[in-house]
């Protein structure tokens, strides 16, 4: 622990006794005539207001430093016992009063709102004095010989007064008065300084020479001249203005009793003292509380100011952002009408929120606007409306469309979305644009995407010029074969018609088996848009293997496929999944021809995975495999290992898995070769 | 009266091989027809033919594997070779281990039956 806050308790400890002395000393000085018990006594309330501005756990140590004060003070007047009673009772009273303010209060050493005040009132002011006098009372009635009830009475009232008047400006002078001090302006200073003359100039007019007429009604001229320059210093300075005018007037009050002035001059002593002290204490109580209203309401009126300039500042963002955006934005009620639109809708008429020409403004509805395009079955029009609808009945946060219009003389496209607006009332946020370049863009990286993808299947088409050969072959053989025996059987006598029945038979089925190979190839090689359809990934991998069988028999490698039970549903273009299977299948081949190990098998497994619903395709073979940290980079274009390769292979098989929703990824096998993984979502929605 | 000559053929392709039986049969050569080298391996009794006609390129052992295995094992069987795409080194390789011929498919019926007598004629010799 730092030794600062030791020292500076230490210090506080140390004032705290010296102020509990003086003030103990005061209270001695303010008893008038000097028999009678003080009018004001201090110290207890010291101590409340050291209790009040530290925490409980260092409470003890600021009781402990007001013992020797105590000793010093009293102990020649008194007997010790006496002494020590008195010092016990004054600690109670402090600590009645700290842990009942801190009880009721949210901000103990704080008096600028009526709860806290009455909080200080009722505790400090009120509950501390009343029930702390009991045994003090017990205890001066026993060791001086006075009446029980006079002592208590004395006491309580005295004390009372002092809490009330003493407790606030202490604590005031100690949190806020050094910033008062060191930061409030000139004129206010001098302000202070004015209505501080004033108060003690008229105070002791009102009580030193003015009341001692007789006929004036007691008090009246405190409340005609003195309690409006008390109301405007707590107008002007709220509680700390308040307590210090209320201190004065009340030091000012008993001098002028002392001697013998005032008010209730008149009075024997000790009624006059109580009728001073009853005097001063009504006029703190309402004085504070008012201060503390006073805090209360100019603190709500700041608070509201700036509540209002919040939300000001809060509507000219929003203006300034809506004006600043590059597209066209309108606020829909719920019933789908607009309400109010930006700057960039009124220039253009909101042309991009609308499938058909013509101005789209404030007032007009919008959804009417999409339904009408619906009826004349203007595209996406429909699935527009039940998306806005969606959004107006609060069943969906948001909806966005893309949709192109040939209003002009070339196609345009644009986007719009709509987003709930989250208030009570509903309704909704259109903000559209024109999206046509990055269409165009789009469309165009497609178009080459097919045309590399053709590029390259016609090149496959081109590798597989020898194993084609030998598909053909093997029916033109048959057919060849058949016909010079049916010829040899037709020179019989007489002919084996039988026998020619069966030859032909045998080659109609040849020709229909080289049809399939030229067909297949021609299926294969074709350039046409992608057509997403209902697939069978099964069904696309037996086709693909038939294509490639003449090149197993060639590579001397044997293809297994080890394919799923139950038809392997996924939504694409047959050519381009094809195309995926054939690039991945030939890879694999490649890598087993070239590779000198024993084991020449390839398997291409197909899965389906209902947990994540994807489809999945595998190629594993048992070749030469990827060199490390490879896995990543053979899917990059223009990279390959083969003399006559281009590259584009396994690019155009990831492009094509990609446009499909899918991923594509490599992996080395533990044993030998590679194993091609794709999976492909089954409910994927092309774009 | 002599036995017909025994012509075995092994071809991966039903239709080539039912199109090589009939052209055998129509000029009466008892035949025997296998689907895979394994398939006529497996068989054994490799000399009671007199001529063995092999496809090249089948799934499992070759056509060359099977003559390599046949030459090894000392069984001297005369060898017809067919192949769907016919390369020099492999024909050089065929001829010079003592195979008959190397056709080239689609062949024609004279040059494949002019083949296939002169390895019988072989095989007759030698038996003889």
């Amino acid at each position: 622990m730092s030794l600062r806050p030791v020292r500076e308790t230490a210090a506080a400890a140390l004032l705290v006794a010296v102020a509990y002395y003086a003030g103990a000393n005061l209270g001695f000085i303010l008893r008038f005539p000097p028999s009678t018990p003080s009018v004001l006594w201090p110290p207890n309330t010291i101590l409340t207001a050291a209790l009040l501005l530290t925490p409980p756990r260092r409470w003890w140590i600021y009781l402990l430093a007001a013992l020797p004060a105590h000793l010093v003070a009293e102990l020649g007047l008194f007997p010790i016992s006496l002494v020590l009673t008195l010092f016990a009772t004054n600690c109670s009273e402090a600590l009645i009063a700290a842990a009942g303010v801190r009880w009721f209060s949210d901000a103990p050493g704080r008096f600028d709102t009526l709860r806290r005040v009455t909080a200080f009132i009722v505790a400090a002011g009120l509950a501390a004095p009343f029930f702390s006098s009991f045994v003090d009372a017990a205890a001066v009635a026993a060791a001086q010989g006075e009446p029980y009830w006079l002592v208590w009475r004395t006491r309580f009232f005295s004390n009372v007064l002092t809490e009330l008047m003493l407790g606030p400006a202490i604590i005031m002078a100690v949190t806020a008065g050094p910033a008062w001090v060191r930061g409030a302006p000139r004129a206010r200073r001098v302000e202070a300084a004015l209505l501080a003359v004033a108060l003690v100039i008229v105070g002791a007019w009102v009580f030193g020479a003015l009341i001692d007429r007789p006929g004036n009604i007691p008090g009246a001229s405190v409340v005609v001249f003195l309690l409006p320059l008390i109301l405007l210093m707590t107008v002007r300075f709220g509680p700390g203005g308040a307590s210090l005018a209320l201190l004065s007037t009340s030091l000012i009050a008993i001098w002028a009793s002392a001697y013998g002035r005032g008010p209730f001059a008149g009075l024997p002593a000790a009624a006059s003292v109580q009728a001073l002290q009853i005097l001063l204490t009504v006029l703190a109580v309402p004085i504070l509380c008012l201060a503390a209203v006073i805090v209360e309401r100019r603190q709500a009126t700041r608070a509201l100011g700036e509540q209002l300039q919040a939300l000001r500042a809060s509507e000219v963002l929003k203006s300034a952002i809506l004006a600043s955006l590059s597209s066209s934005v309108a606020v829909l009620d719920r019933s789908g009408r607009i309400i109010d639109v930006n700057a960039v809708w009124t220039r253009d008429g909101g042309e991009c929120a609308g499938p058909t020409p013509g101005r789209i403004e404030v007032g007009d509805n919008y959804l009417d606007v999409w339904r009408e395009a619906a009826r004349r079955a203007t595209p996406h029009a429909e699935e527009a409306v039940a998306g806005i609808e969606a959004v107006l009945a609060g069943s969906r946060p948001g909806f966005g469309i893309d949709y192109s219009s040939h209003a002009g003389a070339s196609e345009r496209w644009f986007t719009i979305s709509v987003v709930q607006l989250g208030r009570l009332e509903g309704g909704a946020i259109v903000s559209c644009a024109e999206v046509t370049e990055r269409k165009r863009a789009e469309l165009d990286a497609q178009r080459s995407r097919q045309e590399l993808a053709h590029f390259t299947r016609v090149s496959t088409m081109g590798e597989l010029t020898a194993s084609l050969a030998h598909e053909l072959n093997q029916p033109l053989t048959g057919i060849l074969t058949n016909a010079h025996a049916g010829l040899r059987f037709l020179d019989a006598v007489p002919p084996e018609v039988g026998e020619l029945r069966a030859i032909l038979s045998d080659i109609v089925d040849d020709d229909k088996r080289a049809a399939e190979v030229i067909q297949r190839v021609r299926e294969f090689v074709r350039k046409g848009e992608p057509q997403r359809v209902p697939l069978d990934l099964n069904v696309l991998v037996k086709d693909v293997a038939k294509l490639l069988s003449s090149d197993a028999i060639i590579r001397n490698v044997t293809v297994t496929l080890d394919l799923a039970a139950e038809p392997v549903r996924v939504y694409g273009d047959r050519v381009q999944l094809q195309q995926v299977i054939l690039n991945l299948l030939l890879n694999a081949m490649e890598a087993t021809a070239e590779s000198a190990g024993p084991d020449r098998s390839i398997v291409v497994r197909t899965e389906i995975t209902t947990m994540l619903e994807t489809v999945h395709l595998s190629v594993t073979d048992a070749g030469g495999g990827l060199s490390t940290g490879s896995t990543e980079i053979v899917f990059e274009p223009f990279y390959t290992t083969k003399p006559a390769g281009m590259g584009m292979g396994l690019a155009i098989v990831r492009s094509i898995v990609e446009a499909h929703g899918g991923v594509v990824w490599a992996v080395k096998n533990p044993t030998a070769g590679a194993t091609f993984h794709v999976a492909i979502p089954v409910r994927h929605v092309p774009t | 009266m002599i036995d017909k000559p025994r012509v075995i053929v092994v071809d991966d392709d039903m239709s080539v091989r039912r199109g090589l039986e009939r052209l055998l049969r129509s000029v009466g050569y008892e035949v025997e027809l296998f689907a895979s080298s394994r398939a006529f391996i497996e068989r054994g009794e490799y000399e009671r033919a007199d001529c063995l006609v092999l496809d090249v390129r089948m799934p499992g052992p070759s056509g060359l594997d099977v003559q390599h295995l046949l030459v090894s094992a000392g069984h001297d069987v005369p060898i017809v070779f067919i192949t769907g795409h016919g390369d020099i080194p492999m024909a050089v390789q065929a001829m010079s281990v003592g195979a008959i011929d190397f056709l080239v498919k689609p062949f024609d019926d004279v040059i494949f039956l002019n083949a296939v007598q002169r390895a019988v004629a072989k095989s007759r010799q030698r038996r003889a």
